[in-house]
């Protein structure tokens, strides 16, 4: 018999006998083999000790040790900035209510998650828009003052908002018309600030957007959407297991996605418009324009579904509101406001009880976009072709 | 949910081993459907923060196995075990960078020590585990292989027993005798 085989036998059976009688059991069965005995025994001892060694799974033991590190930086110092308490937490990183120890300024920083902290491409790509977006100044735009990266952490420096974001909001459901075009105005001038300095939001949603405590509206997060970690894989994929995580895990971010994004065509300011329809839409009927039962579902309305008249399910909203939100949600750019400046000065008008032009003045109606759409038909169908498959094999 | 099917995975393994390099972009969401799986399987009551880092650890493990498609594997079985391999490797590396931060930063205010000592399962040390594995896989591989399915990859008994072509019993037996002999050299007396 091996050696091993040895072992294991006398430690198996070493397990049945009374521990009080280990030892002699272990002389009678060992001899003079003395070696042999003081392994057994250390064996059968471990195995009494070793309560619940092993039977958390490895997964479970990594993942909460690296959630306990993200809230462990409470209480601690990076650099100037004394943290105080966490306020957030998403897939982008986990934000802090700190305390900037130079001026005695309260501050929020944002920390970059350790997995695209440790990709140098994703942190260059991190810096250059924290700081296209620290040349960004407007009351309605959450202020970047800094970059930093101190003891491994990456993170940035932001004004502190006080307030609820129009998440929480939304989830009483539809919102009365005048807080409504407040808060649009006040979205649209940001943006329009912020286009006008080349910078696109590219993901604005309700979480996004912060109703001040002191009255106002404060867009956060500019530029962060870029940063994800596209170049490891395909840009689909990366987006559809965002949303085919775990539940709850990432909140719905394809809702606000513009056609474009999603066919992954070239990009520009008037995705942000886009994704303002999505919002007043929404702010509007207390629900999503383009919303399925499914991701691939989702896609394919956002792609080339029309949504209902927002008067289907808030008769008070006005004809001129519903103008507006078609124009911003039309599938192609082209057919959209071309600046959030013409759509601003349109949402002023109605907050203001003028009327809206209907007409042409502020964008071109639908022509010549057919060849495009054709295009745009056909990619998606490929694209939803493999949506549903991946769907499928995690669901079924 | 369902387990990928044996016929579906193994099809595919030969199709993509003939060359043909679709059947290996079907097999990877396959792989990432069984690793989801298997974190389902062990989310209970865990808070957010732990939800998403399981997320995070899952898709490295995923994008790991994208860059995979080099081996030969020849059926279901050994799909599963690169698998539970793959999730090894990605759980070391995070403990391991972590480790780093803690040492570098002198951020957290736990001692190093207190991780060493977690013998309760709930706060190993995945880096010395690695190690003490390592060993153990020099005098018996089959124990380590195992540990390393049912731990690091998460399987049931049964599967463990199916990846390794031996009998539930012959796991369990292995399984009771490597937790023992792990121990005693992680925590000697």
């Amino acid at each position: 018999m091996k050696r091993l085989d040895q072992v294991q036998e006398l430690f198996e059976r070493g397990l049945e006998v009374d521990p009080s009688e280990l030892e002699t059991f272990l002389d009678r069965a060992c001899g003079s083999d003395t070696e042999l005995k003081m392994e057994v025994m250390a064996l059968v001892n471990s195995d009494r000790d070793s309560g619940g060694f092993l039977e958390t799974p490895a997964l479970d033991i990594e993942a909460r040790k690296l959630a306990e590190e993200r809230a462990g930086l409470q209480g601690t110092c990076l650099g100037d900035y004394e943290i105080l308490e966490m306020i957030g937490e998403g897939g982008m990183g986990t934000v802090y209510r700190v305390l900037d120890l130079r001026l005695g300024e309260p501050r929020a920083i944002k920390v970059l998650p350790h997995e695209l902290a440790e990709d140098p491409t994703c942190i260059r790509r991190f810096a250059r828009e924290a700081k296209a977006a620290m040349g960004l100044s407007h009351p309605g735009i959450a202020k970047v003052f800094d970059v930093c990266e101190i003891e491994g952490y990456h993170f940035i420096v932001m004004e502190l908002v006080e307030g609820n974001p129009v998440s929480e909001l939304l989830s009483e459901g539809a919102l009365p018309v005048e807080q409504l075009l407040e808060i649009a105005v006040g979205l649209a001038s940001g943006l329009a600030e912020a286009h006008s300095k080349g910078v696109t939001h590219r993901d604005i949603k309700p979480a996004n957007v912060m109703v001040c405590r002191g009255g106002g509206v404060k867009l956060l997060d500019f530029g962060l959407s870029k940063v994800s970690r596209k170049q490891r894989s395909s840009g689909l994929f990366d987006m559809s297991t965002e949303s085919l995580t775990l539940p709850g895990a990432v909140v719905g971010t394809i809702d606000y996605m513009s056609p474009e994004q999603i066919l992954n065509r070239g990009i520009d300011h008037r995705c942000d418009i886009f994704a303002i329809g999505t919002l007043l839409y929404q702010m509007a009927t207390g629900r999503l324009p383009f919303t399925g039962g499914s991701v691939p579902d989702t896609l394919d309305r956002i792609c080339h579904r029309h949504p209902y008249p927002i008067a289907r399910f808030s008769p008070e909203a006005s004809d001129r509101l519903e103008v507006i939100v078609r124009r911003c949600l039309q599938k192609n750019p082209e057919d959209r406001y071309q600046s959030m400046e013409l759509l601003l000065s349109d949402l002023k008008r109605v907050r203001a009880g003028d009327v809206v032009p209907t007409g042409e003045a502020s964008g071109r109606q639908s022509n010549g976009s057919a060849r495009s759409i054709l295009y745009g038909v056909a990619a998606v169908v490929s694209l939803l072709l493999l949506l549903a498959l991946l769907w499928k094999l995690a669901f079924d | 949910m369902t387990v990928p099917s044996s016929r579906e995975v193994t099809r595919l393994l030969k199709a993509w081993n003939l060359g043909e390099d679709d059947a290996f972009h079907q097999l990877v969401p396959l792989v990432y459907q069984e690793l989801r799986r298997l974190a389902h399987r062990h989310m209970r009551k865990e808070g957010q923060g732990h939800i998403l880092q399981t997320t995070a650890l899952i898709n490295e493990a995923y994008i790991r196995l994208q860059d995979l498609n080099q081996i030969n594997w020849q059926n279901r079985s050994q799909f599963f075990a690169i698998s539970a391999q793959v999730m090894r490797r990605v759980l070391v590396d995070f403990a391991r960078s972590r480790k780093a931060r803690k040492r570098g930063g002198g951020l957290d205010r736990i001692t190093l020590n207190e991780e060493v000592l977690g013998t309760d399962g709930k706060n190993l040390d995945l880096l010395a585990l690695d190690e003490v594995l390592e060993r153990l896989s020099g005098f018996d591989a089959r124990k380590a292989r195992v540990v390393e399915l049912r731990f690091y990859g998460g399987f049931s008994v049964s599967e463990t027993a199916e990846a390794l072509g031996i009998s539930p019993e012959t796991v369990m037996r292995d399984w009771k005798f490597a937790r023992a002999w792990l121990f005693k050299e992680m925590f000697p007396q």
